[in-house]
């Protein structure tokens, strides 16, 4: 009953969402800075950095597995972004846009390393018990096994909360092989992860 | 019947709120009547809370992090404003040349200005305020070539015009042995045009260093301060005179001696400075008596006299200061010179302008010497004399840095 309540919820939801005026202005905003970063102004390209910095950051590393890589990964993202700014159309969110150069950047990256992520600093010292250390362990250890596309279809939807349309933007694939790729990670993950732990 | 993938699609797209509202409604209704259907989008839920428990969270980038990254970013983003277009694959091979050019020179410069093993290379410092105060020095103060030159004794001798034969010879890089025409040390000077035997016999230029390419500064490499006080220590310890440590922390390390073989300062810092010293020493309180034969330890360029009018040239100097016409002890006027920061050693078979000692005997007649001196700004300016004498008697090579000089 809950599962049903949730669904019509998230369904009417869905449907009858609309614009606040604080949303508007913030759009209005956006636009303005948006606007100005196209012409190069650096007051305009400053907000844009930081205003995107942390989220490509966490997406970088949430890829990549190691803080270099993703700084490194970070910075060529905004010097690729900056430089293509004023072509950018709007067609896309900035967000969406910007993580899409960002993915590009992090699976080059994970395609010449060839290895697996790490993810050490949090491994060590855990607060909590042996069992929830194991866990994401196994966690971790099954994640690095995914291949990269798998891998950044899951960290799209999961930790960004991408929707599909979204996912399909980004990784510039069409809709269905958004589903299909993210079936085909969740299950390769659930099999390493049942295989690991 | 719904394929089983094609369900389990399904199931995944309501899972994450990506089905229509009429879908979602129906696969809600038929939720509740397929405990299946229902495990299996539990399932997904459990999955998607241990993915999001397990993966790690990004460690916090420090402020510091980002704002240089954003300052590089930036930089970066204004040197190619247009980004790749058109022409973009031929502008990148061109730049990836220049780049690689640029790094090969750097490279090469670096090695010459600072070499690998050298104690405090890469290193920030600040040079003692004696040392900085002994050379009046202001902090972040750059040398030029022009400047250098004034550490430079200068032979007062009278001109002698190189013969049109000599204008052949081209300067090599220091490594190299200069191949320069040799000329009579005994002809007359040339008499410059306009000079006839009715007209007044004009006054002749000293001789002096040629500038053989075009003017490049001195580095300025800074140095660490442990390097600083390593070099006070030693200096400290081969003479107990505190009152004179500033000298001599300007004689040690302006002395070095090295043959071409080794032709790094790191090897030359090995050489002992207090036998360095001891040398810088007797240049200083007697600076003009011949070294005697043998291994001395460092013999001064030689010093030059006053001009001689109408003389053949450095003919008399070399004369005076060759070591088989001067004993131990002979003191030579000599014009007054400032401080002698470059030594210039080689073992020219042939007399030539530079006063000779200490080479090896695989390369005669070619050798290499540096000097280093404290500048203002925590680093040292080094300047290396490659000497050979191989062009002539009363020509060679002088290389100063990068800079090929002749020794007229």
């Amino acid at each position: 009953v809950s599962l049903l309540e949730t669904t019509y919820t998230q369904a009417l939801g869905s449907g009858l969402r609309c614009s606040t005026p604080a949303d508007e202005a913030t759009a209005a905003d956006e636009q303005a800075w948006l606007t100005a970063a196209r012409r190069g102004e650096p007051w305009a390209l400053e907000r844009f950095y930081h205003g995107y910095q942390p989220q490509v950051y966490a997406l970088c590393y949430r890829l990549l597995g190691r803080t270099e890589d993703a700084e490194d990964a970070v910075q060529a993202t905004f010097i690729r972004a900056f430089r293509a700014l004023p072509r950018f159309r709007g067609d896309s969110a900035p967000r969406t846009w910007l993580y899409r150069i960002a993915t590009n950047e992090a699976l080059g990256v994970l395609r010449r390393r060839k290895t697996a992520p790490e993810w050490v600093e949090e491994c060590h010292g855990a607060p909590d018990g042996a069992g929830a250390l194991v866990e994401r362990l196994a966690v971790r250890a099954a994640l690095a096994r995914l291949t990269p596309d798998h891998r950044a279809v899951l960290v799209l939807r999961l930790w960004e909360e991408l929707s599909y349309n979204e996912i399909a933007s980004v990784l510039g694939i069409s809709l269905p092989a958004v589903k299909m790729r993210l079936n085909r990670a969740r299950e390769q993950f659930r099999r390493y992860y049942e295989d690991g732990a | 019947m719904i394929h089983e993938w094609r369900m389990r699609s399904r199931l995944q797209s309501f899972k994450d709120g990506e089905l229509s509202p009429a879908s979602r409604i129906a696969l809600a209704q038929h939720l509740t009547e397929c405990p299946a259907c229902t495990a299996a989008v539990h399932r997904l839920t459990e999955m998607d809370h241990l993915l999001l428990r397990g993966c790690p969270t990004p460690p916090p980038l420090p402020t510091a992090v980002t704002h240089a990254m954003w300052e590089r970013a930036l930089a970066e983003s204004r040197r190619f404003p247009g980004g790749p277009g058109r022409g973009w694959p031929l502008l990148a091979w061109g730049l990836t040349a220049g780049l690689v050019v640029a790094a090969t020179g750097a490279a090469a410069w670096w090695n010459l200005g600072t070499p690998p093993g050298a104690p405090g290379a890469g290193r920030s410092g600040t040079a003692p305020a004696a040392v900085v105060a002994a050379r009046d020095y202001r902090s972040g103060e750059e040398e030029t070539l022009a400047t250098s030159y004034r550490y430079l004794r200068r032979p007062q001798s009278p001109p002698r015009r190189r013969s049109p034969g000599d204008s052949t010879g081209e300067p090599r890089s220091n490594q190299e042995k200069p191949t320069a025409p040799r000329t009579d040390p005994n002809a007359p000077p040339a008499v410059p045009p306009g000079t006839g035997s009715g007209e007044r016999p004009r006054r002749p230029r000293p001789p002096r260093y040629r500038l053989a390419q075009g003017p490049t500064p001195f580095r300025c490499e800074p140095r660490s301060a442990a390097w600083w006080g390593r070099l006070t220590e030693e200096v400290a310890a081969s003479d107990a005179s505190a009152a004179a440590l500033r000298d001599e922390i300007r004689m040690s390390v302006r002395l070095a001696c090295l043959p071409s073989s080794q032709p790094t300062i790191g090897d030359q810092l090995e050489v002992p400075s207090v036998q360095a010293l001891q040398g810088d020493q007797q240049e200083v309180e007697q600076p003009f008596v011949q070294n005697p034969v043998g291994p001395a330890p460092i013999v001064p360029m030689e010093v030059v006299p006053e001009a001689v009018p109408g003389g053949p040239g450095l003919g008399p100097v070399l004369d005076l200061w060759s070591p088989q016409t001067s004993g131990p002890g002979d003191v030579v006027a000599e014009a007054p010179a400032p401080m002698q920061l470059l030594v210039m050693v080689s073992e020219a078979p042939d007399p030539s302008g530079i006063t000779v000692t200490r080479c090896p005997a695989s390369t005669p007649g070619f050798a290499r010497a540096i000097a280093l001196r404290p500048d203002g700004c925590g680093g040292v300016t080094w300047t290396q004399a490659t000497v050979t004498s191989e062009g002539g008697p009363k020509l060679a090579l002088v290389m100063l840095g990068s800079d090929a000089h002749w020794w007229e």
